[in-house]
């Protein structure tokens, strides 16, 4: 983990909520994405981080290592983005507005539209696949700690990769020889 | 396709996709971040070094103008969605009228038909064969509720429909339902993020397909902030529709229907440590807003407190949404602006009754609400807290009886 991190998590322990909004200001995105590819609608990404937050800053100064602050904090996410997709196949709630798309397209003119695609065919993928892939590959956790935070041997962890990787490849090149056919 | 190139190219994917937080969401975090300030953080070590604190005036903002937190509440309201199949028996069914009389589970809304209260602003925009209508709208001063129909072609299902493509994955929309709602009022956003109003904005389905009511309420619990907007405004939207590039832009005039009974209270209950306040009732012939206060050293207790509205009859007020939050300097106060429709009849007195819902998971604030048999959250209500108070009874039933012609309009 980042040094800075690491200090930032020390501070926040020793009661800094000034260092704990930082750090959480800091890991929002990569903690949005993650919650996205779980739950799906922002409105629930939104209720998903609220209580991660919530709880993480709760929970803070019973971490024991702060270098697994990040798998620790990607726990609790997961719990909470869990707890939104039963709350949301059990309660009836009001129509919702829907989601603003405007924000999502901002800055995209960057990504290429091969990446698209692979972006596409990741969140295609079976949750069971996309978790793993989103945190191995855009959290950049290590095999050890994605089997400790989704509870999975790390074979399993190894296993899943590896059938993602066969899915995703399979998938792009088709995508690249459907597209040489068309032109 | 070469594994090599595929991890790397999923590397670039996961940098490519970094650092993009959606406004709503970034909003959010920053109202969770201020509300910190109310909870009390547990100090690991005794040599807690004081922290500087090096504030930016924009944080700085936020931590002052309300530290908010932001209470689950959508889960209790009941669905105001009709089965597809009476919606679509009512859709050939000619619409003579106000449409606000769609809102099918709007008291306040319903009777907007007979009083005639609401603006015909009948704004309008069109691209690729699709119009979009605001015929009507409504501001009474506490909510902004506009209806939104659809007219034309590229419609496959409700103006509001999402296709969830199944757990975690985006859901999609049909051709020609909404897909995005942007609002200012005089120029400036309705979110706060943007140094704007700070509205809440939410979207209801109505009985009919093909129109939607959009609502807007303040999101503040405090009596000066709940109606800062001015009396008459511009409101500009921009609808989003899906399979249509061009955004449906519609100025709208708005005024605000000022007629309303006040009611200043600062009645207060105590139980256990626990301390409700009620401070304020305001009623407009659509909508009754209730501010209130809870203080309890007990955060999640505090958290999982909710609230109901009785008229003298024993009827329920059905609830329109709420807001809560902590505010700065009032540490452990968690105050609550809560919006309920408008009654049928005024009564002679009005109760407010506390109550925590039983949780699925009885160690969680958050989450699913235990059902019983009949599918309803079970509450216990906690008796100690109630509070009564008197109406003006001929006051209110004056305000309710209101219509544009008491009003004096030259509307048909």
């Amino acid at each position: 983990m980042h040094q800075t991190m690491e200090e930032e998590v020390n501070r926040a322990q020793q009661g800094d909520r000034e260092a704990f909004i930082q750090l959480f200001r800091r890991l929002e995105p990569e903690l949005y994405r993650l919650a996205k590819s779980i739950v799906g609608r922002d409105e629930d990404c939104a209720d998903a981080l609220q209580e991660t937050t919530l709880k993480a800053y709760k929970g803070i100064t019973g971490l024991r290592k702060t270098a697994f602050f990040k798998t620790w904090l990607i726990r609790i996410l997961i719990n909470e983005c869990n707890q939104v997709l039963r709350m949301r196949k059990r309660t009836i709630v009001m129509a919702e507005l829907p989601e603003q798309t405007k924000s999502d397209s901002k800055g995209e003119d960057v990504v290429n539209s091969r990446q698209l695609d692979l972006r596409e065919a990741v969140e295609n993928l079976d949750e069971s696949l996309r978790l793993v892939v989103h945190l191995f590959y855009y959290q950049d956790l290590p095999i050890k700690q994605i089997a400790s935070v989704l509870e999975l041997s790390e074979g399993a962890v190894k296993a899943r990769l590896h059938r993602a990787r066969g899915v995703l490849a399979k998938q792009m090149d088709w995508k690249g020889e459907s597209a040489i056919e068309s032109t | 396709m070469n594994q090599r190139d595929l991890d790397q190219e999923l590397r670039e994917l996961g940098k490519a996709n970094a650092g993009k937080v959606p406004d709503m969401i970034r909003h959010r975090q920053e109202e969770v971040y201020a509300a910190l300030e109310a909870l009390p953080m547990q100090k690991r070590s005794h040599h807690r070094k004081k922290s500087v604190r090096s504030v930016s005036p924009v944080y700085r903002f936020l931590l002052t103008a309300a530290a908010v937190m932001i209470v689950a509440i959508g889960s209790l309201i009941g669905s105001a969605a009709v089965s597809p199949a009476i919606a679509a028996s009512l859709q050939s069914v000619p619409l003579i009228g106000s449409l606000f009389k769609l809102a099918a589970a709007d008291l306040g809304l319903q009777t907007l038909e007979e009083s005639g209260l609401a603006d015909v602003v009948e704004a309008s925009a069109t691209h690729d064969g699709i119009t979009l209508r605001i015929p009507e709208l409504v501001y009474d001063g506490i909510r902004l509720s506009m209806i939104v129909t659809r007219d034309g072609e590229k419609r496959s299902g409700g103006i509001l429909d999402q296709i969830s493509t199944g757990n975690g994955t985006k859901p999609k929309y049909p051709n020609g339902a909404i897909h995005s709602f942007d609002a200012q009022i005089d120029g400036r956003s309705i979110y706060r993020q943007d140094i704007g109003w700070n509205m809440g904005l939410k979207a209801k389905r109505t009985s009919d397909p093909n129109t939607a009511i959009y609502e807007l309420t303040p999101r503040s619990a405090s009596q000066q902030f709940t109606s800062a907007l001015p009396d008459a405004f511009t409101l500009t939207v921009q609808i989003g529709l899906e399979g249509v590039d061009e955004p449906f832009v519609m100025e709208l005039p708005v005024r605000k229907q000022q007629a309303k009974v006040m009611s200043t209270i600062q009645k207060s209950r105590e139980w256990r440590g626990h301390k409700l306040t009620l401070s304020e009732i305001q009623f407009t012939p659509i909508t009754t807003q209730v501010l209130l206060s809870v203080v309890s050293d007990d955060q999640e207790w505090k958290r999982r407190l909710w609230f109901e509205l009785w008229d003298d009859r024993g009827n329920v007020l059905g609830l329109i949404g709420g807001y809560g939050a902590h505010e700065i300097g009032h540490a452990g106060e968690l105050r609550y602006n809560v919006l309920f429709e408008r009654m049928a009849k005024a009564p002679s007195s009005i109760k407010l009754k506390a109550f925590l819902p039983e949780m699925e998971d009885p160690s969680s604030s958050s989450g699913s609400f235990k059902l019983n048999e009949r599918g309803e959250a079970i509450k216990n209500y906690i008796n100690e807290l109630e509070i009564t108070v008197p109406v003006d009874q001929a006051e209110l039933q004056k305000l309710y009886e209101i219509s544009s012609k008491t009003r004096g309009d030259d509307k048909p």
